[in-house]
């Protein structure tokens, strides 16, 4: 367990140490019973996922993002397919090394999109930021946060906020930021036993994440990880699932390490590894940014992790995080997250870090 | 609004772990109104009823309670006063920096913190707590991590 670790360890210890005693449940009847109404919010109307989605569409300027049989989608392929055509092209991809001095650079554009039910009103909205990661191999680097401004997806929505009130968009807003990240030791030690959050912190303590909700990995770590894809799986689950397999979790940090892989061997393998995973599918998506793209997506519990695929270069596109459910299911009168969309923008290109 | 049998029965199963969760949020000393507000709120939502997950329901009431608590700024100050002239707990230096960063972050930054660490929670589950996606989840947990990195000089 690192320093860090720890430190935060004992700070959530002292706080839970001054934890009161638990109010009476006569108090809280007693509370209820005052409340006339208790609940002043209407229901929400039930909202589309596929309102949210087009919403993202329309932020991004993703004019040519598809779905089913729409204009410009493909003939359904299979999981199989996808992943077979991308191990093809990943194997035949240069393998970069990152010297000294030298820093992976990424920047991502992401729109994160909102649901909030206010003063008997609901509406979506979409949070954008522009990420910029600069990522050495020990770990070091730079992380640069600009935050956009709100928008709505539709007329509807605006409407629905300005009848509110105009509430502050800002539930969700990510401040600016300008994070520099220290050298980690290599490897990053793990413990099996460790009980601490592993799947999280494992993956976590290796550097920092960059909006895409991925996690960016120091080179000098994934290097070191298995080509065979039964021990990559292995690997993964053991050194950053805590040893509690988890397939989306596998599948997300599948995403973070194909954004990073420095080797065609290991990109391959955790391609093979991803077809092994259970309840992968192919996600007929034709088109980011009008770029061509295949699709792979894995659903748990309703939420969905999907992987768009440039079929000539095997490099992630896109990666959205949507939950499927109703977004009022996700809140009481508040605001939730309910689907996160990054746009690789500029991936995988070695620089020197910036100095402004 | 009525009180049924199977609300006491929710509140009782999950008091003691969404007491925890809002004083992480908010201090101890709001931490049972706080809870005690949310669970009102929640069990006099016309959805209640509707709901399955009742556990995720309540936690994110918490949540939502807590950052309400947390916007007032007045609130705030006086919270960070209270921990810094150790009213709340007799605490040493390292452990009021230590607690002092953890109010440093976001609420929703905190929560996850101490759901991973404290409630040893995968990420799949806090998701589902929260009512954020996976990715958001890392992210949140990611970011934490890299302001208390910095904050604790580490």
């Amino acid at each position: 367990m690192s320093d860090l670790d720890t430190s935060i360890h004992q700070g959530l210890r002292r706080l839970v140490d001054t934890t009161p005693m638990v109010p009476s449940l006569e108090g809280i009847k007693t509370s209820l019973s005052r409340e006339n109404p208790p609940f002043r919010g209407p229901r929400m109307p039930r909202r589309p996922v596929l309102v949210g989605v087009a919403a993202l569409v329309l932020v991004g300027g993703l004019t040519g993002w598809l779905f089913g049989s729409g204009p410009g989608a493909r003939t359904a392929v299979s999981a199989a397919t996808v992943l077979k055509q991308a191990e093809s092209v990943a194997a035949t991809s240069t393998t970069d090394t990152l010297g000294a001095g030298q820093y992976l650079y990424e920047r991502t554009n992401s729109v994160e999109s909102v649901y909030t039910a206010s003063n008997g009103h609901s509406w979506t909205y979409q949070l954008p930021h522009t990420e910029q990661v600069w990522l050495a191999a020990d770990g070091s680097g730079r992380e640069r946060l600009t935050p956009g401004a709100p928008t709505f997806p539709t007329s509807t929505d605006q409407a629905a906020w300005t009848a509110a009130g105009s509430p502050a968009l800002t539930e969700f807003e990510s401040p600016v930021s300008d994070l520099t990240y220290p050298t980690l030791p290599s490897p990053v030690a793990t413990s099996p036993t460790d009980s601490f959050g592993q799947q999280l912190k494992a993956a976590a303590t290796i550097a920092a994440g960059n909006s895409a909700g991925l996690v960016a990995f120091p080179y000098n770590q994934i290097s070191a990880l298995p080509t065979s894809p039964a021990a990559l799986r292995s690997t993964l689950v053991s050194t950053y699932e805590g040893g509690r397999a988890n397939s989306q979790t596998t599948f997300s940090l599948a995403a973070s390490l194909l954004e990073e892989a420095p080797s065609a061997a290991l990109r391959v393998a955790l391609f093979q590894m991803i077809g092994t995973l259970p309840g992968v599918s192919a996600k007929n998506r034709s088109a980011v940014g009008g770029d061509k793209a295949t699709g792979l997506s894995l659903t748990s519990d309703q939420d969905e992790v999907t992987l768009l695929i440039d079929p000539s270069t095997a490099e992630i596109l896109e990666v959205t995080n949507q939950y499927l459910g109703s977004p009022a299911s996700l809140t009481t009168g508040g605001s939730a997250l309910f689907g996160v969309t990054t746009f690789f923008t500029q991936g995988k290109v070695v620089s020197s870090i910036s100095s402004t | 609004m009525m009180f049924r049998d199977t609300d006491a029965e929710v509140y009782e199963k999950h008091a003691e772990e969404l007491l925890r969760f809002a004083t992480v949020l908010v201090g101890p000393n709001s931490a049972a109104d706080v809870l005690s507000a949310a669970v009102v709120k929640a069990i006099g939502s016309p959805s209640w009823s509707d709901v399955t997950n009742r556990r995720a329901y309540l936690f994110r009431c918490v949540l939502n309670e807590a950052r309400s608590t947390l916007r007032s700024k007045v609130r705030r100050e006086s919270l960070e006063q209270r921990l810094a002239q150790g009213e709340v707990v007799e605490l040493a230096q390292r452990d009021l920096d230590i607690i002092s960063a953890l109010f440093a972050l976001t609420p929703r930054q905190r929560s996850v913190i101490y759901l991973a660490y404290w409630e040893d929670q995968p990420a799949a589950q806090i998701a589902r707590l929260l009512g954020i996606s996976l990715g958001s989840v890392h992210r949140h947990l990611a970011r934490a991590r890299a302001h208390l990195r910095r904050l604790l000089h580490e």
